[in-house]
C-alpha cells in the first residue's frame, strides 16, 4: 500500500469511543496543539455530532475539517487502526484549528509497516562489516559502541576522543539522558547540537546582553504596534504565529528586513509597514543606522536606559570575558554609532536600503509620538546564521534603547526552529572549563576557554568516535563537501570482517590508532551521515507519538506533555533507553530508568532548573499537593504552562513574559540576566577584529565572502512546505508533489544571462568556500531553477539581481556544500547564510512539467 | 494593517467563512443521495474511484465562456459551490480546443473560506484566500503555490460535447466533507444523463 492518495475521495469519521490523546505538533516552535483519534479499521462514527468523537456535524465548518492528509492507517500487532491527527481547536496556541501545511499533514508522516513509503525506516541495529551494513542484535551493537568509545577515549584517560552530536529539541527526557552520557559518564566536552557545532547560544548578542532568546507571550504579537521581522518570516516558518497572532488578532505595522521581496515583504508594504530589502550580509550596518537615527532624533528611552542598562565599564568587565570583549556602556555605544559608516546616507550605499526608508523604519520602531514604545522585535536564522554576534547584538541594542521589553505588546524573541526540549544535569560547565581544547583571543581578552567546535574536531582528528543522534551533520554543517571528504578519509581504514565483537574491536582499534574514526548513527531513517556509519542504531520516533510520554516547550515557553499513542518498529528503541544501555555499560549506576516518565519525574524533582527562564520548579510541589507523580500531574495540565513555572495553592502557575518589570515576576531574581539585573549593550562594529593574528575585521571577511566575477550570492532558508532535512517530507506524496527537487530562485535577468529558464536543472559551484580555520575549499550542489517571468511577477521579483535563494536542507541537493566556514571566534556559530557561487545550466530537469512555477509572494492588496 | 483594526479583520474573516456551513443547512432536508443508494457499503479505507457514480450535469457552454470569465455552479450536492473559468494557457485536465477551461471547488481546503471571488484567470491562480492567503495554481490541478492548505483545490472533471460543458466528477475531497457524495442533497440532474 502506498501512502493514502492525497486526493482521496473519503476520510472516515471516528466513532464516539475512539481513543483520544493530545500532544503538540511534531515540527515547529509554535507548538500548535493536536489531538489524535485512534480506532480499529472496520468501525466508523456517524455524520452528526452525537455520533462521532469529534462532536461535529458534517459537513464540517470553519477549521473543523479532518482533511485527507490528517488521516493515516497504521498497523500494530497485526491489526489496522485509523488515526486522525488533527489540530486541537481548544488549545490556546491555535484555537479554532489553525495549522500549517506541515502540521496539517503529519498524520501522513506516521510510520506504518504496511506503507511502502516507510520501508526504509531503520528497524534493527546494524554494523558495517566488510563494507556493508549488516543486521546485528542490540547487545552486540551496544558492546561495539562501548568498545569504540573505550578505544577513542583510551579507557577514559582522554575523554575528548568521544564526540556527540545530538538534537536540542527531541524532549527533555532524551536530551537529559544523552548529555548525561557525554558530559557526565564519559566526561567529554565535545558536544554539538543538531544545527551548530558547539554548545553555544544561538543568539549570543541577546544572551550576553542579559536577554532571553524566548521571552515573550504570543499575545504580544497581537498587541504590538510595530513588529520588526529581521531575518525571520513567520509566514514561512511559524505559520500560526503569522496567521493567528499577527494577522488575525493583531494590527501591527511590520518592518520586514530581508534580502528577498517575499510574501511578508509585500504584506508589510500593503498594510502600512515597510520592507527593507537589505543587501546580503549587511544587516549590522542597517540595524546600526536605524539605531543611530533613533538616538540622533532623541527617540530613545533615556529613562529606561538610565534604570535598566549597565553604564559602569568595570561592572561590565566583571560580568565575564564575553562582556569584557563585546559589551558596551551607553556612552561607548553612542560613540560607535557616530561612525560615519552608520549615517543613513552612507549606510544606504552599503546596504542598498534608501536613507529615507531607514528613517521611516526608525520612526515605526521608536514611535516617537506615543507615550510608550510598543514594538516587538523578532529575529531568526537570517540573522543568527550570519554575523551571529553582530546581528543578534544589534537587535538587542534596538530593544534596549527603545525600552520596548517586558510589557504586553513589546519584547524580543527568536522566531523559528523546533519546539525546544533541551535539559542537562548541569555537568557541562565544569567539563568544558576543564577539558575544552578551544580558546578565544580577541582585541581585549586572551585565552578564554570556549565550548569546542566539534565539527573542526572531526576534521582535525581529536574526535575518534563520533556519536550522531537524530541529525545529519554530513549535510547539516558548513562547508559540508569538505567535511564529507574528511569523514570519508577518516572512516576508510580497517573494517571488521565478522560480527564477532573481538574482530570489531580489532578493526576499530586499528583504524583509530592510525588517525581514523568510528561513526555511530542513531536515527529514524538512513541519511547521508549513515553512509559513513559503522554502527547504526534504530530509534523510536517519539516526536510523532511512538513510544512513551514526553515533555517540551514552545516559543512562548509553554511546557506540556506529549502523550504517546502508537508503537514504532519493534526493533527500535527510544533514545533515552539507548543512552541508558550505553551509560550502564560504561559503569553508570544511575541510568536504570524504566520509562520516559521516570526520567521526567527525576528532572522535576531533582533538576528543575530553578530560577531560570525555563524553570520547572513548581511541578513537583504541585504534583505532591495533588498526590501524583510529576508526569501524572502534567497529564492534567491540558493547556500547558508557561515557564518559568512556580507553584501556588497546590497548582502550577506560569509566567507570561520573562523580562517583566520588578514586582511583576514571581520567580526570577533579576529583570535581566546579569549580576545587577541591568542589561548590557552589545558592540556591533563592522571594524571588529576577528583574527588578532592578522588584524582581519568583519568588513574584511565580508569582502572575502562576497561574490566574485561571474558569481552571485546564494543564500538559503525555509519553504513553507518543507521541514528540516525532509526525513518525513521526502516520503510524503502531497509535499513531494510541490517540491519534487530543491529549487533555486533566480532573477530572470540572471537566468537569461546564463541561458536558464524555469524548470532547468542548474549547478551551483563555489570553488572558493571561505575557511576561517585554514585553506579555502570547494563545494557544489544542484537545484531546479525557479524563475518567474516579469509579466507574472505581479508583486515584484522575490530575488533581486545578484542573489539566488534555495531551500536549506533538501536531501542530496544541499547548499551547505557551498556555504562558508565562517564562525565567530567568540561563539562558534556558523554563517550558513552567506554562500555564493557560479550558476550553470545542466539541462532540463525531469520535473519541469510537474512543478508549479507561479510566484509565491502574492499578498492581499 | 492601518486600514483595518483587529475586529474588522475578524469580521472579514467570518464573512468569508461559512459556505460549508450553508451546505450543512441545506443538508437539513436530508435525502439520501441517489449515488449513495447505488453504492455498496464499503470500508472507508478502500480508495476506489467513484467517479462513475457522480452525476453528469450541464454547467456551461464553451461559446459563452470568454477569456477571463468566472462562472459558478453547484455540484454534486446543493450548496457545494464550484467555479468554471477559462485561464490564460493550457491546464492539466483542461477542456475545450485549447485545454484552457477548468472548474474547481470554491472552498479553500485549508480551513474552508471561499476563494470563489479571488480567481485570477490571467495569472491562472485562485487566491490569496482571504483567511490565511493560500494560493492555488489552476493550470496544475489546483496545486498549492504557497500557503497552508493540506490538499489541492478539488478539481471538477469536465467533459465537452457539442459545445456544452458537463461536470462529471470531482478529484479530491471538498472542504468539510468526508465524501463528496454524502451528507447533503444531490442537485437535480438537470441535464441529460
Ligand atoms: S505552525 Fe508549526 S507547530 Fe503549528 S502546525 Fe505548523 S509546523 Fe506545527
Ligand atoms: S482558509 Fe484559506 S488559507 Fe486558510
Amino acid at each position: 500500500m502506498a501512502a493514502d492518495n492525497p486526493n482521496t475521495s473519503e476520510v472516515p469519521i471516528p466513532p464516539t469511543d475512539a481513543e483520544r490523546s493530545t500532544r503538540s505538533c511534531r515540527y515547529c516552535i509554535v507548538g500548535c496543539g493536536y489531538e489524535v483519534y485512534k480506532w480499529p479499521v472496520g468501525e466508523e462514527g456517524g455524520p452528526s455530532a452525537d455520533e462521532n468523537a469529534l462532536g461535529i456535524d458534517y459537513p464540517a465548518g470553519y477549521g473543523e475539517w479532518p482533511s485527507p492528509n490528517m488521516h493515516e492507517i497504521i498497523k500494530e500487532n497485526g491489526r489496522e487502526y485509523h488515526v486522525l491527527f488533527k489540530p486541537d481547536t481548544e488549545y490556546p496556541v491555535n484555537e479554532s484549528g489553525s495549522h500549517s501545511v506541515r502540521g496539517g499533514t503529519q498524520a501522513q508522516s506516521l510510520y506504518s509497516p504496511n506503507n511502502e513509503d516507510y520501508d526504509d525506516r531503520l528497524k534493527q541495529p546494524q554494523i558495517r562489516i566488510g563494507g556493508d551494513l549488516v543486521t546485528v542484535d542490540w547487545d552486540t551493537a551496544i558492546e561495539a559502541w562501548a568498545r569504540a568509545t573505550e578505544i577513542a577515549t583510551e579507557n577514559g584517560e582522554n575523554p575528548n576522543g568521544y564526540g556527540q552530536k545530538l538534537y536540542f529539541y527531541q524532549f527533555i527526557e532524551n536530551t537529559f539522558a544523552g548529555t548525561k552520557l557525554c558530559y557526565d559518564v564519559i566526561g567529554s566536552p565535545n558536544w554539538g547540537g543538531h544545527n551548530r557545532p558547539a554548545l553555544t547560544p544561538e543568539c549570543p548578542g541577546l544572551v550576553n546582553a542579559g536577554l532571553a532568546e524566548w521571552s515573550y507571550a504570543y499575545e504580544d504579537a497581537a498587541e504590538a504596534d510595530t513588529i520588526v521581522l529581521a531575518g525571520a518570516d513567520p509566514k514561512e516558518n511559524q505559520d500560526v504565529i503569522f496567521s493567528r497572532w499577527i494577522d488575525e488578532q493583531g494590527d501591527a505595522d511590520i518592518v520586514f528586513i530581508d534580502p528577498r521581496k517575499k510574501f511578508t515583504a509585500n504584506y508589510a508594504e500593503n498594510n502600512g509597514g515597510i520592507h527593507l530589502q537589505v543587501n546580503e550580509a549587511t544587516d549590522p550596518i542597517l540595524l546600526n543606522a536605524i539605531a543611530r537615527h533613533i538616538v540622533d532624533q532623541g527617540w530613545h528611552d533615556e529613562e529606561f536606559i538610565e534604570e535598566w542598562v549597565m553604564a559602569d565599564r568595570e561592572t561590565i568587565d566583571e560580568e565575564g570575558w564575553y562582556q569584557e570583549e563585546l559589551g558596551m556602556t551607553p556612552e561607548e555605544y553612542y560613540d560607535l554609532l557616530d561612525d560615519p559608516r552608520y549615517a543613513p546616507e552612507n549606510a544606504a550605499e552599503t546596504t542598498g536600503v534608501p536613507a529615507e526608508d531607514i528613517r521611516e523604519a526608525a520612526e515605526l520602531i521608536a514611535q516617537p509620538n506615543d507615550e510608550e514604545t510598543n514594538t516587538l522585535f523578532m529575529l531568526e536564522k537570517g540573522l543568527i546564521w550570519g554575523w551571529s554576534h553582530e546581528n543578534t547584538g544589534a537587535m538587542a541594542n534596538l530593544t534596549l534603547i527603545t525600552g520596548s521589553v517586558g510589557r504586553p505588546g513589546t519584547g524580543i524573541t527568536r522566531a523559528g526552529g523546533h519546539q525546544e526540549g533541551f535539559w542537562t544535569n548541569g555537568a557541562e560547565g565544569d567539563v568544558i572549563a576543564e577539558s575544552s581544547t578551544q580558546t578565544f583571543d580577541g582585541e581585549t581578552v586572551e585565552g578564554a576557554t570556549v565550548a569546542p567546535n566539534t565539527v573542526e574536531r572531526i576534521r582535525d582528528g581529536e574526535i575518534s568516535h563520533w556519536h550522531v543522534i537524530g541529525n545529519d551533520p554530513a549535510r547539516q554543517s558548513y562547508a559540508t563537501q569538505d567535511l564529507r571528504n574528511a569523514m570519508r578519509e577518516r572512516t576508510s581504514g580497517a573494517q571488521p570482517q565478522t560480527a564477532d565483537i573481538d574482530e570489531i574491536e580489532r578493526a576499530f582499534r586499528e583504524r583509530i590508532e592510525s588517525g581514523g574514526m568510528v561513526v555511530t548513527h542513531q536515527e529514524l531513517y538512513a541519511n547521508t551521515t549513515t553512509q559513513y556509519a559503522d554502527i547504526v542504531l534504530p530509534a523510536t520516533a517519539v516526536e510523532s507519538g511512538e513510544g512513551g510520554d514526553y515533555h517540551r516547550w514552545n516559543g512562548e515557553r509553554r511546557f506540556r506533555q506529549y502523550q504517546g499513542f502508537m508503537e514504532g518498529p519493534s526493533g527500535a528503541k527510544e533514545d533515552w533507553e539507548i543512552f541508558a544501555m550505553m551509560g550502564r555499560r560504561l559503569g553508570a549506576d544511575d541510568m536504570d530508568w524504566e520509562d520516559s516518565r521516570e526520567i521526567f519525574n527525576l528532572i522535576a524533582e531533582e533538576y528543575p532548573g530553578a530560577g531560570g527562564d525555563h524553570s520547572l520548579e513548581g511541578i513537583a510541589p504541585a504534583a505532591e499537593a495533588n498526590d501524583m507523580t510529576p508526569a501524572e500531574y502534567m497529564e492534567t495540565v491540558d493547556e500547558g504552562v508557561q515557564q518559568p513555572i512556580y507553584e501556588e495553592n497546590g497548582e502550577v502557575q506560569g509566567t507570561p513574559r520573562v523580562h517583566a518589570p520588578d514586582g511583576e515576576r514571581e520567580v526570577m531574581d533579576h529583570r535581566f540576566h546579569t549580576s545587577t539585573g541591568e542589561a548590557i549593550l552589545q558592540r556591533v562594529d563592522w571594524d571588529r577584529v576577528v583574527d588578532p593574528d592578522d588584524g582581519t575585521t568583519i568588513g574584511d571577511v565580508y569582502e572575502q565572502l562576497s561574490p566574485g566575477e561571474d558569481e552571485i550570492w546564494v543564500t538559503n532558508g525555509r519553504l513553507q512546505h518543507l521541514w528540516q532535512n525532509m526525513y518525513t517530507h521526502q516520503r510524503l506524496e502531497y509535499i513531494q508533489k510541490r517540491f519534487p527537487q530543491n529549487i533555486l530562485q533566480l532573477h530572470p535577468n540572471d537566468a537569461a544571462e546564463r541561458g536558464i529558464e524555469a524548470g532547468d536543472l542548474v549547478e551551483i559551484v563555489n570553488d572558493d568556500v571561505f575557511n576561517i580555520h585554514g585553506e579555502n575549499t570547494e563545494g557544489s550542489f544542484t537545484a531546479v531553477a525557479y524563475v518567474v517571468d516579469e509579466d507574472d511577477a505581479a508583486q515584484g521579483q522575490s530575488v533581486s539581481e545578484g542573489l539566488a535563494y534555495t531551500y536549506w536542507l533538501y536531501p542530496d541537493q544541499v547548499n551547505n556544500d557551498v556555504n562558508p566556514a565562517y564562525l565567530d571566534p567568540a561563539n562558534p556559530n556558523p554563517g550558513y547564510k552567506y554562500g555564493k557561487g557560479r550558476i550553470r545550466r545542466l539541462g532540463e530537469s525531469e520535473v519541469k512539467g510537474e512543478m508549479s512555477f507561479k510566484p509565491m509572494n502574492i499578498a492581499p492588496e | 494593517m492601518n486600514d483595518n483594526d483587529g475586529s474588522i479583520s475578524r469580521r472579514r474573516l467570518l464573512g468569508a467563512v461559512g459556505t460549508a456551513g450553508a451546505a450543512s443547512v441545506a443538508g437539513c432536508g436530508f435525502q439520501a443521495p441517489t449515488a449513495e443508494e447505488e453504492s455498496p457499503a464499503e470500508s472507508p479505507t478502500e480508495r476506489v474511484a467513484r467517479l462513475d457514480r457522480y452525476p453528469r450535469i450541464l454547467v456551461g457552454s464553451v461559446g459563452d465562456l470568454g477569456d477571463g470569465d468566472v462562472e459558478t455552479f453547484e455540484y454534486p450536492l446543493e450548496g457545494t459551490r464550484n467555479f468554471l473559468t477559462r485561464i490564460e494557457g493550457e491546464a492539466w485536465d483542461g477542456v475545450g480546443s485549447d485545454g484552457d477551461i477548468v472548474a474547481y471547488n470554491g472552498l479553500c481546503t485549508h480551513m474552508g473560506c471561499s476563494v470563489e471571488g479571488l480567481v485570477d484567470p490571467g495569472q491562472e491562480m485562485a487566491g490569496p484566500c482571504s483567511c490565511h492567503y493560500t494560493t492555488f495554481d489552476l493550470s496544475k490541478g489546483g496545486m498549492v503555490v504557497s500557503g497552508a492548505a493540506t490538499t489541492d483545490l478539488p478539481q471538477v472533471r469536465l467533459d465537452v460535447e457539442d459545445g456544452d460543458i458537463y461536470a462529471t466528477g470531482i478529484d479530491g475531497l471538498v472542504y468539510g466533507y468526508r465524501n463528496n457524495l454524502r451528507d447533503g442533497t444531490p442537485i437535480e440532474a438537470a441535464a441529460e444523463e
